[in-house]
């Protein structure tokens, strides 16, 4: 395969509180390529969003550090680049579309003056020609009207225009990497579809990758073409889709997939396995998901396992099932 | 628009009547009642005192008398002084341009101050800068007034000798501006520490709890430089609250400043009004709190309006 | 506490400060002496119109403006102004006549300010004008005993009393002109209110003293030039300037800096710092106010005048006066002030010495035996007293624990209960008023001419009179009438120091402290003589003079 678009390898993003070290993000690798999109799932607070922001270098000083790893962006080390070589990349060649997009416009500025700044800012263009690319861009998203509507106020806009409006922000300056951060969470699910429609014309259209964060598999399954599972902080599963459905290897995977009832059902939203997730202040030695495993063995809470191929694109983080796989199976042998 | 405002101010007319009902009793339950100023003197006798009465109005019903009371303040006519005689609208606006002076430039110092401090503070949590004004701001707050006017006037007036130790103007310039000026830096410092103080906290947590919000992020995501996000995304939207804050600050300008204005002898209407209390000058002291009152009301309507104006999302309904 | 705090500290308003010190206008230059003198006053006069103001600060800043027939010197004596003599018995101008008497003054050839005469028909209108019952006039005392003046001529006023008037000279500190006030006493603002208590000219009086009024900067200053039809030799000043400091700190540093040349009654706390200070004269003068305990002879306890004696044996006025006020306070004696040297009593001075060992034999005698907790008690009545005093008057709260503490080694309590000053001498319903007072600090002025029945006639008592204490002593009852009744000063003054004996011997009221005033003037000021009477400090300003 070629070169990925974005490589990210033992990622790790600390957050220094008064309560201890968070270990938002803790060991993270994945790659995303070209057209492709890249699914994170995980249960909140595991760590997915600061993983996004760590690859924009946008986690909150000081708490929040970066302290290891590497995000290479076309073969550059994004966590080497200066700060203002990091602004050129940052709305230009890597755009954001968080979470909700209530929260997400400045109440105080029209639509079309967030959507300018950053066209005028990476195009260098005067304002006449940002409009224009502004209008361009919200007609893009199927904002009707978008001429009258760009002098408009955000709280002038319902919740799924809005959020075409921060997806039209994003891509007005066309990036290579579009990192959308549960981008239907807060919207209902005609407008969510209509949403991750409109993601995927673009992607087919531009070649843009995508790193979708998401809680629901049933979009995992719909758009992505990898999936990450993270948990606590740490990816605990890396594979390609059909893989992931397939043959789950760690038990969190399986948890999951196993609260979707049945196959092709869009509500199928994460449900809660049994326990609480960690604290990520203070993680046990082991594995951090060894105390709601059903697989557990005294290994699983002694040391940590490391995410290991068990075949091509598919890597787990378990002692017990990586370990099965070793064994008896010969590689490749599962698909 | 204008709906709205006519609406808010007709909403306002029973809440000044309150006021009014409140000061005017107030007025009665003093000791001494609205006559104390006579009431003191030994040489003015029982029947001078009842002559009095009877001219004043004072020995007709109660409800009667805030009537008559109401009646003549809406046609401006707040009465005469019981200490000079003069009109009492009259005393009051001749000190009104000083006291505005001060007040104003006070007000405009410290916001300037207060904010850029703040908004510096916000943007470096927890570093050294944000630690010294935090702990000066805290300083600044629980000074007491009082001792840190003397203190000022001490170090400037009589050991410097930068600037004058009270007045409005030297006696031997009249007028000049740049006079005036000098006047009013130790009185507008004293007034502004405080409120320096105030302002720069009240900004700091407002810039922090914006500078959290998702749209300042998206800002950065944007790859928009530290001083665009900050100024043009985070500060906006953390001056809105600041806004009520500051038209509520709004009657000061009118009242003045009573402690300032006694240390440093500035002829303003805080001083005036502490001389219709010391020397119990009812129609006086009514007609500030009555002006001030109003002027309370009016900075709330125009709180809400600026506020409007600033924030796109509030809608007039 | 001057030296210690220095500029460093306070950076931020150097800063924004160092700008405008370079462009400060240059202080008034003191190369030259300029015959301007700049008098500080702490309170802004309310009103210069003579009738209606009573304030202190109105007071002084009418003086350089108005003359009168006759004033008080700084030594308590009147001397001649508008009038060619001081009318007396003996030079014949002052005639008894029946019941009444009446007072002639030939006036001098002198003018208003605007170049009008002065004559005898403006007397006339002053009395009309204080009379008026819709004028709001602060005291008829005195001007209600005059039943006509006569006008023989331009400059003759023959003053007729329906009755013996002792005080006959204190009614003539200022006249009015009728020229330019008639109009304004006639109007009516409305029913029963003169337009005269509102007219302009109570700002910017035309008076026919040494000085008019330039300018008034309401709260900030006025400016006075000379008077050109000035009667007497002109004023050597070119300016005098009012200049209103209400802040004590802040006439100390101005008169520092040279920009005020006079401080008047400075903090006692600022004494010694003033006395150190380069340039700098402190005057101390003896003043007519003295603080006193008003003891109510109705109650139950105080009315035995034991248990007062003992009161007056057990406080220390010296330690009193060393405490509070650095001693320039000197003990006071009955209630004529000993500056007014023809009244005073010398002989009341010895009769209470500080003796607390006499308190408690007195006491001890008069049945009054310490209880368990070192109270004095009889029959179940215990010496257990309430004070009290203005609250948040700094030196009357001090000298209430300073008396508790004396009280309190003979065996007698004080519980003190401050109040507002309204709450204490309003009228009617005051506490002083209503005699709902145990013992009660406060201060009186000693007048120049004693008049003695307000506060000492059983007759007296409040509310029709001042009589508060209650005090009923039929000897003092006839002579404070006969005292009213009589001008002749040999009598008055065997009348007076008899009054005091009993007084003192009796003990309704203690006087404590006899006030000084404390002035502070710039070497550069000639003639400035302090005038402890109610004619203030300024009554001489045509001798002022800025010294070469
Ligand atoms: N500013 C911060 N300070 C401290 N902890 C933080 C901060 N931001 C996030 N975290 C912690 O990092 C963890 C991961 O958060 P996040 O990435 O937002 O989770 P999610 O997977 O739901 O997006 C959470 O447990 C959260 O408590
Ligand atoms: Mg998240």
């Amino acid at each position: 395969m070629a070169e990925p678009l974005l490589k990210v390898s033992g990622l790790q993003t600390h957050f220094f509180t008064e309560e201890g070290v968070v270990k938002a993000v803790d060991g993270v690798d994945f790659e995303v390529h070209r057209g492709q999109v890249l699914g994170i799932v995980g249960e909140s607070g595991c760590g997915k969003s600061v993983t996004t922001l760590s690859i924009l270098r946008l986690v909150a000083a000081p708490q929040g550090r970066t302290v290891g790893g590497q995000i290479l962006f076309k073969g550059q080390d994004l966590l080497k680049l200066p700060e203002a070589q990091m602004r050129g990349i940052r709305g230009n060649r890597i755009a954001l579309i968080s979470q909700d997009p209530l929260t997400s416009l400045n109440p105080v500025l029209t639509v079309g003056e967030q959507i300018m700044e950053a066209i005028i800012l990476h195009q260098h263009v005067d304002r006449r020609t940002a409009r224009k690319k502004a209008i361009a861009a919200l007609e893009a998203v199927g904002i009707p009207s978008a001429a009258s509507r760009i002098d408009e106020y955000p709280h002038q806009f319902s919740g799924g225009m809005r959020q075409r409006v921060v997806i039209a922000m994003a891509l007005s300056c066309e990036p290579e990497l579009l990192i959308a951060d549960e981008p239907t969470t807060a919207l209902d699910v005609t407008i969510q579809a209509q949403i991750l429609a409109l993601m995927d014309d673009i992607r087919r259209q531009r070649e843009a990758a995508i790193i979708l964060i998401t809680h629901d598999l049933g979009v995992v399954a719909e758009m992505c073409d990898y999936v990450a599972v993270m948990y606590a902080g740490k990816v605990v599963e890396y594979s390609d889709v059909a893989t992931i459905f397939a043959n789950p290897k760690h038990p969190y995977t399986r948890g999951l997939l196993k609260s979707i009832p049945q196959l092709g059902e869009k509500k199928s939203r994460l449900v809660p396995i049994e326990g609480q997730p960690p604290s990520l202040a203070l993680l046990p030695p082991g594995c951090a998901f060894a105390p709601r495993c059903t697989e557990y063995t005294r290994k699983c809470s002694q040391q940590m396992p490391l995410l290991e191929q068990i075949d091509t694109n598919h890597m787990v983080r378990c002692w017990v099932t990586a370990g099965q796989q070793d064994t008896p199976a010969p590689a490749g042998a599962t698909r | 628009m204008g709906a709205y405002v006519v609406r808010r101010i007709l909403t306002s007319i029973p809440l000044l009547l309150g006021v009014t009902l409140i000061l005017f009793l107030l007025m009665h339950l003093m000791p001494g009642g609205p006559l104390a100023a006579y009431a003191q003197n030994p040489h003015i006798r029982p029947e001078d005192l009842a002559k009095i009465r009877h001219i004043m109005g004072l020995d007709k019903p109660l409800w009667m008398q805030y009537f008559f009371w109401l009646g003549a303040m809406l046609t401006g006519n707040f009465g005469a002084s019981l200490t000079s005689g003069q009109p009492v609208l009259a005393m009051f606006l001749s000190r009104l341009p000083n006291t505005l002076m001060l007040m104003g430039a006070s007000l405009v110092v410290s916001l300037i101050i207060g904010v850029l401090l703040g908004v510096a503070s916000a943007i470096k949590q927890y570093s050294a800068f944000d630690f010294t004004v935090t702990t000066l701001a805290f300083i600044g707050y629980s000074l007491p007034v009082f001792w840190f006017g003397v203190v000022l006037m001490l170090i400037f007036a009589a050991d410097l000798r930068w600037f004058p130790a009270g007045g409005i103007h030297s006696i031997a310039s009249h007028g000049g501006i740049l006079d005036l000026a000098w006047h009013m830096v130790l009185p507008v410092t004293m007034l502004s520490i405080v409120s320096v103080a105030g302002w720069s906290r009240y900004m700091r947590s407002s810039m922090l709890e914006v500078i959290r919000q998702d749209y300042v992020r998206m800002a950065r995501a944007k790859g928009l430089s530290e001083q665009v996000v900050i100024m043009k995304h985070a500060f906006r939207n953390a001056l809105i609250p600041l806004v009520t804050l500051i038209a509520l600050s709004l009657p000061g300008l009118l009242g003045g400043a009573i402690m300032t204005e006694q240390i440093f002898g500035w002829p303003g209407v805080g001083r005036l009004f502490f001389h219709a209390l010391a020397e119990s000058d009812y129609p006086l002291m009514m007609a500030i709190l009555t002006i001030s009152a109003v002027a309370v009301v009016v900075s709330n309507l125009l709180a809400d309006i600026v506020y409007a104006a600033l924030d796109p999302r509030i809608r007039y309904d | 506490m001057r030296t210690a705090t220095r500029a460093g500290s306070f950076g931020l308003t150097v800063a924004l400060c160092a700008g405008l010190v370079a462009c400060a206008p240059a202080t008034a230059d003191r190369g030259a002496p300029r015959q301007v003198i700049v008098i500080e006053e702490q309170q802004e006069p309310d009103s210069l119109n003579p009738i209606i103001s009573n304030m202190m600060a109105s007071v002084d800043a009418m003086s350089p403006v108005f003359s009168g027939l006759v004033q008080v010197d700084n030594k308590m004596h009147f001397f001649p102004d508008l009038a060619l003599q001081v009318p007396t018995l003996e030079n014949g101008l002052v005639k008894l006549e029946g019941k009444g008497m009446t007072v002639t003054f030939h006036l001098r050839h002198a003018r208003w300010s605007d170049g009008v005469p002065i004559t005898s028909k403006d007397v006339v209108f002053t009395w009309k004008v204080e009379m008026n019952p819709t004028v709001m006039a602060s005291s008829r005392d005195g001007f209600d005993r005059i039943t006509r003046i006569d006008t023989p001529d331009p400059y003759t006023a023959i003053v007729h009393f329906k009755s013996i008037y002792a005080p006959y000279l204190n009614l003539w500190g200022t006249i009015l002109p009728e020229h330019l006030l008639a109009k304004a006493v006639a109007e009516q603002d409305r029913p029963g209110d003169s337009h005269f208590n509102h007219c302009k000219w109570n700002r910017h009086p035309i008076g026919s003293g040494p000085f008019k009024i330039k300018d008034w900067v309401s709260g900030d200053h006025i400016t006075y030039v000379p008077n050109p039809y000035y009667y007497g030799r002109k004023p050597k000043l070119k300016e005098l300037i009012m200049k209103f400091v209400p802040d004590q700190n802040s006439a100390f540093i101005q008169l520092e800096s040279g920009d005020i040349d006079i401080y008047q009654s400075a903090a006692i706390t600022q004494y010694d710092q003033l006395k150190s200070m380069p340039g700098i004269r402190v005057l101390t003068t003896p003043a007519l106010e003295y603080d006193h305990l008003d003891f109510n002879t109705r109650d139950p306890i105080l009315k035995d005048p034991v248990v007062r004696r003992a009161m007056a044996y057990a406080i220390n006025d010296d330690k009193l006066s060393k405490i509070i006020y650095k001693g320039l306070y000197t003990p006071a004696y009955g209630d004529q002030s000993p500056l007014n040297k023809l009244y005073f009593n010398p002989a009341i001075e010895s009769m209470y010495p500080y003796d607390p060992a006499k308190a408690k034999q007195i006491l001890e005698a008069d049945g009054w035996k310490p209880g368990p907790d070192g109270i004095r008690a009889k029959d179940g009545k215990r010496l257990s007293f309430t004070i009290v005093t203005t609250a948040g008057m700094k030196p009357r709260e001090l000298t209430e624990r300073v008396a508790q503490y004396y009280l309190r080694k003979v065996g007698i309590r004080l519980n003190i209960e401050n109040v507002q000053a309204d709450t204490l001498f309003g009228r009617p319903d005051g506490l002083l008023n209503t005699g709902k007072y145990q013992i009660a600090l406060f201060a009186w002025i000693s007048s120049p001419d004693p008049d003695d029945v307000f506060l000492w006639n059983s007759h007296q008592f409040p509310p029709n009179g001042e009589n508060d204490t209650y005090y009923s002593n039929p000897e003092v009852d006839r002579l404070t009438v006969a005292g009213d009744s009589t001008i002749n000063l040999a009598k008055r003054e065997a009348i007076y120091k008899r009054i005091q004996y009993d007084l003192w011997r009796d003990m309704p009221m203690l006087s404590l402290l006899n006030w000084t005033a404390i002035d502070a003037i710039n070497d550069r000021v000639g003639g400035f003589r302090p005038n402890p009477t109610s004619a203030g400090n300024l009554w001489n300003t045509q001798d002022w003079y800025v010294k070469e």
